[in-house]
């Protein structure tokens, strides 16, 4: 599905070049749920600024199903960190967004938005303005409307990096509920690791400035899984091992 | 309910203003001022009721050009911050320096030209004029809220595919109705003004000519009536477009 192959990106910053992204390689696999875990700031939204098409690498290259896409925009659906719900559309016309972008009728785009509305029990909120909301609302909002976007990759930036800690465990038992009903493929960035531990089939570590991959890592558990998993000894080794990674890293 | 919240809402100011025609009321009749320095607002109420038709041929001659000048010059305004917007920053920076030119010279000191030019009988030289005070605002302001656009939003937009008609469209425009509601209200008032000054300044009818007359015979209560109609109007076309504003923005980008 997805590749990226040997990604190199550098900034300038004042007369020196400093490297942001060294050589990663990583692959996404259609139905998968890998999640790419590093330290923050180390680059990882940057990555995925150029899987985006919003920059390019210096060097290196992007498939998506076997096609360089690299510097082209438009190929995934995104979910950021930040709220970026507009304020002036209803929950339903914010859903449908990035239909509209594609080109989709608005009228067909509201019915896919109030089925699913519907579907994930929010339906009630369908008229509502975000701004109404709560922020773990307008999270399930926002991956909606990553989630009914046109293209089959849902890259997933923190998506719960600005909740605070109860919320964020319901969305991660919401989302893993969603995920595996549905199994679209995605893209996930986080710096927790119980919550990429959760939800992924692979993960990748990232190392600190420049970021480069350190491991890959299998997540052997079947699915469906349930947050009783975190107390399993294998959870809470794979757990450890990663964070050792990421401290000598 | 809703009457309640009305009269909460309006009762205030109204109450200030009646109180402030109360003490003028009460303190031309107890200083014995002469009505050609200061006439009572009986007295202006009483000029505006004796020469209503006169006093309002003049005053719908004054809106015509203000309501057609506002809306040439609004609509001038935004096409020019569109076409800035899209356009690359050294044409930007051109234009920019130009633009405030415009509005450094003074109305009185150009206004005289577009008379000379087209004539004191044409709507044009009012036209222009009124045009020249109300587009800055709303080019300022319009300009101001494309740029301000959400920078997390708008690589929302980019990422997921967005060409540049559709981030305009979708994100940026909608993102600046509230900033350009706001040029919107100050030209609204502005163009009442230019308004007069272009007609003080010659044309045959509208209150900047029946202003001129009432002062060149002291006709203090002709230039309070006159007074009034403006403010009367520049009010109503706050209120409009206040209304208009409530009826586009949308969401929790709506002051309340």
């Amino acid at each position: 599905m997805l590749e990226c192959r040997n990604i190199i990106k550098e900034f300038q910053t004042g007369k020196s070049r400093m490297r942001v992204l060294d050589n990663i390689t990583l692959k996404v696999d259609k139905g998968e749920f890998v999640s790419i875990i590093g330290p923050s700031g180390c680059g990882k939204s940057t990555l995925f600024q150029l899987i985006g098409g919003l920059m390019t690498p210096d060097s290196g290259d992007i498939f998506l199903d076997g096609r360089n896409i690299t510097g082209q925009s438009g190929h995934i659906s995104y979910m950021p960190q930040h709220n970026t719900l507009f304020p002036w559309r209803t929950v339903e016309e914010n859903a449908i967004l990035a239909l509209e972008i594609a080109g989709e009728p608005r009228r067909q785009a509201l019915r896919t938005a109030r089925e699913w509305l519907e579907r994930l029990g929010l339906e009630r909120y369908a008229k509502e303005y975000p701004h109404a909301l709560s922020g773990g609302m307008q999270q399930r909002v926002a991956f909606l409307r990553a989630l009914i976007s046109p293209q089959e990759l849902m890259c997933l930036d923190e998506p719960f990096g600005a909740l605070d800690a109860l919320t964020r465990h319901d969305m991660q038992q919401w989302l893993l509920d969603i995920w595996e009903r549905h199994r679209r493929t995605v893209l996930f960035i986080t710096h927790s690791i119980e919550e990429a531990i959760l939800l992924s089939d692979r993960i990748y570590v990232l190392s600190n400035k420049p970021a480069s991959v350190v491991r890959e890592f299998a997540v052997p558990f079947a699915r469906p899984r349930s947050e009783r998993l975190l107390e399993e000894q294998q959870f809470v080794r794979l757990r450890t091992e990663i964070h050792g990674l990421l401290r000598i890293h | 309910m809703k009457i309640a919240a009305l009269l909460a809402k309006i009762g205030p100011p109204l109450i200030m203003v009646l109180a402030m025609l109360a003490f003028w009321e009460t303190g031309v009749a107890v200083s014995g001022i002469e009505p050609w320095r200061l006439p009572a607002p009986s007295a202006i109420a009483g000029e505006l009721a004796a020469s209503f038709p006169r006093v309002w041929m003049h005053t719908s001659a004054t809106l015509k050009v203000a309501v057609m000048g506002l809306l040439c010059g609004a609509a001038a305004g935004l096409a020019l911050a569109v076409a800035m917007h899209f356009l690359f920053p050294w044409v930007r920076s051109m234009l920019y320096p130009l633009i405030i030119l415009t509005q450094n010279i003074p109305i009185i000191a150009i206004a005289p030209l577009f008379i000379v030019w087209f004539g004191f009988q044409s709507i044009l030289p009012k036209l222009i004029i009124i045009m020249l005070v109300c587009f800055f605002p709303v080019l300022i302001a319009a300009l101001q809220g494309f740029s301000y656009t959400d920078r997390n939003m708008v690589n929302y937009m980019r990422m997921i595919g967005a060409s540049r008609g559709q981030l305009f469209r979708k994100l940026e425009f909608p993102h600046a109705l509230p900033h350009l509601f706001s040029g919107l209200k100050v030209a609204g008032t502005y163009s009442m003004m230019g308004g007069v000054i272009s007609e003080w300044l010659g044309s045959e009818h509208g209150l900047g000519v029946y202003m001129r007359l009432a002062q060149s015979s002291f006709r203090t209560d002709r230039l309070f009536v006159a007074i009034t109609m403006i403010v009367a109007a520049s009010l109503v076309f706050f209120a409009l477009i206040a209304a208009l504003e409530r009826m586009f923005v949308r969401g929790s980008r709506r002051k309340e």
